[in-house]
Formats: C-alpha cells, structure tokens, sequence
C-alpha cells in the first residue's frame, strides 16, 4: 500500500492551514531572550576602542558556528530576521559564513533586503543597489548564541541591549 | 534560498507564525500520510494532523530535530496525540470547529478510487496491528509503514534505538506476512 502519491488534498490543505496559522498568530509571540547577564559579566574583557576626544567601550561575545546568521532589516528586534546561509552545492549542508556582515551586504545590494521589510524580496538581476552600515550583533536563539547582522553602526549593538560578535 | 527546517523551527520557537506555516507547508502531507496509516480515514487524517500541528505549536520548546529534519519528531507528536485523541480534540475544540468538512468543501481527489481502496487495506491492516501493543504498534507503523530509519523512529518516540529494534522484530514476528506486504516499506537500516 504505497501512499507516496497520496496529498492532503488541496483545497482543504490550504483551509487549514490558514486556520492553523491563525490560530497559533493570535498567541503573543515569545519575548526574544537577549543575555544581558551575559553582557554585564564579559564587559571586564571589553576592547577599548579609542575614539576622537574619549573612549568607548564595546563588549564582545564569540560565536563561532556562523552556518545560519540573521539578517535584520531594521535596527529593532521585533521583526522577523531573514536567515543567510552558504552551500557549496545545492544538497550540500550549510557552510561557515565567514564574513556575517558582507554577506548580509550581499542581499542588501542585490535587493533581497528593503529597509523594514521582514520578508526576503526576489534578488533583481544587475542590481547594485546601496547597502547601509551594518554591524554585527549576538542574540540568543534558543540555547545557543547566533550572529544577527543589524543596520547601524557601531553603537547599534548596544543600544539594542546586545554584544557585539567577534568569531 | 530555502531556509532549513532548523532555521523555520528556530523562527516558530520565538514566536513566528509565518515559519510555522512553512513548516506546516513542508511537512503537512508525511503527517498526513502517517495519521493515515495509523486510523484508516482520511477524514480522521485531515483532524489528526492538524491536531498535531496545534499541539507542535504548543509544545514548540520542547522539539528536537534528527539531522536537520523535523519530521520525525512531529510523527511522534502525532504519535501521542493520536494516543490522547479525544482529550487533544477537547483543547482544540475551538480551532476544530473553523476546519473544513469535506462535505462542505469537497474534494474531486476524495473520490477517487484509489483514496477509497487505500481505506480499505489501511483498515484491514488496523485489525491486524490493534492487535499488537500500543508501542509495538508505534514502531511498526513508523518503520514499516512510513519508511522510518530506526534511529528516526527513535527519535520520533523518544525511545533507545535497541528497543526499536526490538519492538519492530517482535512485531514484524506477530503480523502476517500479507500485512507487512502491504505495509510496503523497510525501514532504512543503513541510515540508522
């Protein structure tokens, strides 16, 4: 009895799932867990950055598995990240992303990314549209710690109550 | 750019309807297949796997994903809410209620003879297996009926993969061989 060929049949299929999604979209949604035990136990080890007439302070977190990164839209965390991952080849598993920042950068150019807009956009072809400041963040998924790559400079991190990443 | 169920699953964890919805899209007709194969209806499939999807949501912290695949864990959810039907459909009475019927949405496919025949041996195949063990049952439904690896099966039940194993022999021993015929499928050994 091979029911490979057998589907939910479509019609229903699609009823569904808009209820199924309305229901669980009525729920309020999970606050984002930021670290910020985190934040005050590594800022003795923070990198003095010297700047034009004082010293500012940026605490750092490491992240090393870079294979999913977030890429942000706008410099708030209510939103939806759209995810940035790298293969080799197309059924390959994901690869490192070497470089979060550049390869959120990528998309910004290529018009997958629009200021604000939580839903990754058709890449337009020859596009070499402007990419805003970016910065790296590190933002706590579940148990683990992932690279979120925010619009702003270098104070973005912060102000969002956020270490910056370091690999 | 396809994001990975990790990434949807990640997503849904914190709250996003919208990566639920992908994932209900990616994974909505294996369910389908499995509440199948474990009822006998289609109709009862179409309530069972939108339950399980209900009680994913609901549960969502709790998920663990066997090599990168979130499948076999919401089979195991629909393992148990197939087990605690009634008292599943009671919690979600609310949403149940907004689903089609198929008499009032119907379906050309729903008619079709192979659907029909399907049912047939399905529920020819549920008297050989209400005979078993609920966690007999469980495995030989997973590993013989959905193709599951004994480590995905595992993983599904929340199980040691030896007592797979053992569950599935002991099984495989009581069924005749026409219904594990019909069943259709081995297990993927190699995989486990």
């Amino acid at each position: 009895m091979s029911l490979d060929d057998q589907y939910f049949p479509a019609t229903r299929r699609a009823l569904t799932r808009e209820v199924i999604v309305d229901a669980v979209d009525t729920r309020p949604a999970e606050p984002r867990r930021v670290r910020t035990a985190t934040v005050l136990a590594i800022v003795a080890g923070a990198v003095a950055i010297p700047t034009a007439g004082a010293t500012a302070y940026y605490a750092f977190a490491p992240v090393e598995d870079t294979r999913y990164v977030r890429c942000f839209t706008s410099a708030s965390l209510s939103g939806d990240a759209i995810f940035l991952s790298r293969a080799n080849a197309p059924n390959d598993p994901p690869a490192i992303v070497e470089n979060p920042v550049a390869g959120c950068g990528d998309l910004w150019s290529q018009g997958v990314l629009l200021p604000g807009v939580t839903d990754a956009q058709p890449p337009t072809p020859g596009a070499n549209l402007p990419v805003p400041e970016l910065s790296a963040c590190v933002i706590a998924d579940g148990d683990r710690d992932v690279v979120a790559v925010v619009p702003g400079g270098v104070d973005v991190c912060a102000q969002l109550g956020l270490l910056r990443w370091q690999r | 750019m396809s994001a990975s169920d990790e990434e949807l699953w990640a997503n849904s964890a914190r709250g996003s309807a919208a990566a639920f919805g992908q994932l209900f899209d990616r994974h909505a007709d294996g369910v389908y297949r499995y509440c199948f194969r474990r009822t006998g209806s289609w109709s009862d499939a179409e309530e069972l796997t939108s339950i399980t999807f209900l009680e994913a949501w609901r549960s969502r912290g709790k998920a663990h994903l066997r090599d990168g695949s979130l499948l076999p864990w919401l089979l195991g959810v629909a393992t148990n809410v197939d087990r605690n039907r009634r008292r599943a459909a009671r919690r979600y009475s609310a949403v149940l209620h907004r689903l089609p019927r198929p008499e009032v949405v119907p379906d050309l496919a729903d008619a079709s003879a192979a659907r029909l025949d399907a049912e047939i041996t399905a529920r020819a195949i549920l008297v050989e297996l209400n005979r078993l063990t609920d966690r007999d049952r469980d495995v030989a439904i997973l590993c013989l009926g959905q193709g599951l690896t004994y480590a995905e099966a595992a993983a599904a039940l929340g199980i040691p993969i030896g007592t797979v194993r053992s569950r599935l022999s002991r099984a495989r021993e009581r069924l005749s061989s026409t219904a594990q015929g019909e069943m259709d499928v081995r297990p993927r050994e190699g995989r486990s």
